[in-house]
């Protein structure tokens, strides 16, 4: 009997992947955003609205993480200039995208002839918070029916972020969202990421969300 | 639900250290994993049990080593555990922190024969 030492990280491999994804996103200067959210959080509505605002002069591709419908996938096409559906059912992570997923997506979509690629996750706080896809920015969107203590619940997905985005404020007069405490316990986290407060119901918002990301792209 | 992919990342490791160490046998793993992830370890001893069949790593017991939440006080570079939810540092009372401890998920060791 003898000890042999490892220290080797589990998630080494799907590491190693992401670092490959975000290689091919760079190689096509294409900028690759990570969405994550709970269920009805409105992460298609909010892809919705953002193709909406970028669609004038980019090309958008989205990547749709389900577990089994295509429901999401539908609402996009026609809109999108690129559509893949990602079932995660049948996979063996069913709860969050992970790295080998984005890179078999980006063999059925031609990256050259596009400039941002909106992924959307698996409606989940926890699980895709510990994979990295080889996105350039991981995006959080929140909504104020689901109460201001999420950042307190799901610490993880929130000091990682890249930019947090507030849905469904028409709902504030209806709802215990207190927007101060919510955005203090995040910035205890994560002091310099930016909030976007906004209604992809009304679109009261969304120009600022759109004008940041439209400065995140790369210059090519 | 994730820890399908997880095993098999761990069983992939634990079978390449074996063949690089010359060992026939692997009878314990040491697994340590954070507070902050998600990753249950039944879940993974579940999986475990399955996929290690007739493979060197078969029989092997998973020994999980949990890791606590650990933040570091922008403020005054205090590095605690924290005691309840409401992440504030014990000493000055601040709550802007950052992590440092709790997302690890790494194996740490085996023993072989």
């Amino acid at each position: 009997m003898r000890k042999i030492e490892i220290v080797q990280g589990i998630l080494d491999a799907n590491d190693a992947t992401a670092e490959g994804n975000r290689a091919a996103f760079d190689a096509h200067g294409c900028l690759a955003v990570n969405i994550m959210a709970s269920p009805g959080a409105g992460k298609t509505s909010f892809i919705l609205r953002t193709i909406e605002g970028l669609k004038q002069d980019l090309r958008i591709g989205v990547i749709e993480g389900d577990m089994v419908s295509t429901v999401d996938a539908e609402k996009v096409q026609g809109i999108a200039d690129a559509v893949v559906q990602i079932n995660t059912r049948g996979m063996p992570e069913s709860c969050a995208l992970v790295a080998d997923m984005i890179q078999v997506a980006l063999e059925r979509i031609d990256m050259d002839s596009l400039d941002v690629v909106l992924i959307e996750n698996v409606g989940n706080l926890l699980c895709p918070a510990e994979f990295r896809l080889g996105e350039h920015l991981r995006v959080v969107v929140s909504s104020t029916p689901e109460g201001d203590d999420k950042p307190l619940k799901y610490p993880l997905i929130f000091a990682d972020a890249d930019a947090i985005i507030i849905n469904k404020t028409d709902l504030l007069p209806y709802v215990d969202f207190d927007i101060e405490r919510f955005t203090r316990s995040i910035r205890n986290l994560n002091a310099a990421v930016p909030f976007f407060p906004l209604s992809c119901k009304t679109g009261e918002g969304v120009a600022e969300w759109v004008s940041w990301l439209r400065s995140r792209r790369p210059t090519k | 639900m994730h820890e399908y992919g997880i095993t098999e990342s761990l069983l992939r490791i634990v079978e390449d250290s074996a063949k690089e160490a010359g060992a026939t046998r692997v009878t314990v793993i040491r697994v340590v994993v954070g507070a902050l992830t998600g990753f249950v370890p039944d879940s993974i001893q579940f999986y475990f049990e399955t996929m290690s069949k007739n493979t060197v790593a078969e029989g092997a017991t998973l020994e999980f080593e949990g890791m606590p939440v650990r933040l570091r006080c922008r403020t005054c570079s205090e590095i605690f555990e924290p005691e309840t939810r409401e992440w504030a540092c014990l000493k000055c009372g601040s709550a802007e922190i950052d992590i440092e401890g709790g997302r690890e998920l790494y194996i740490k060791e085996m023993e072989v024969s």
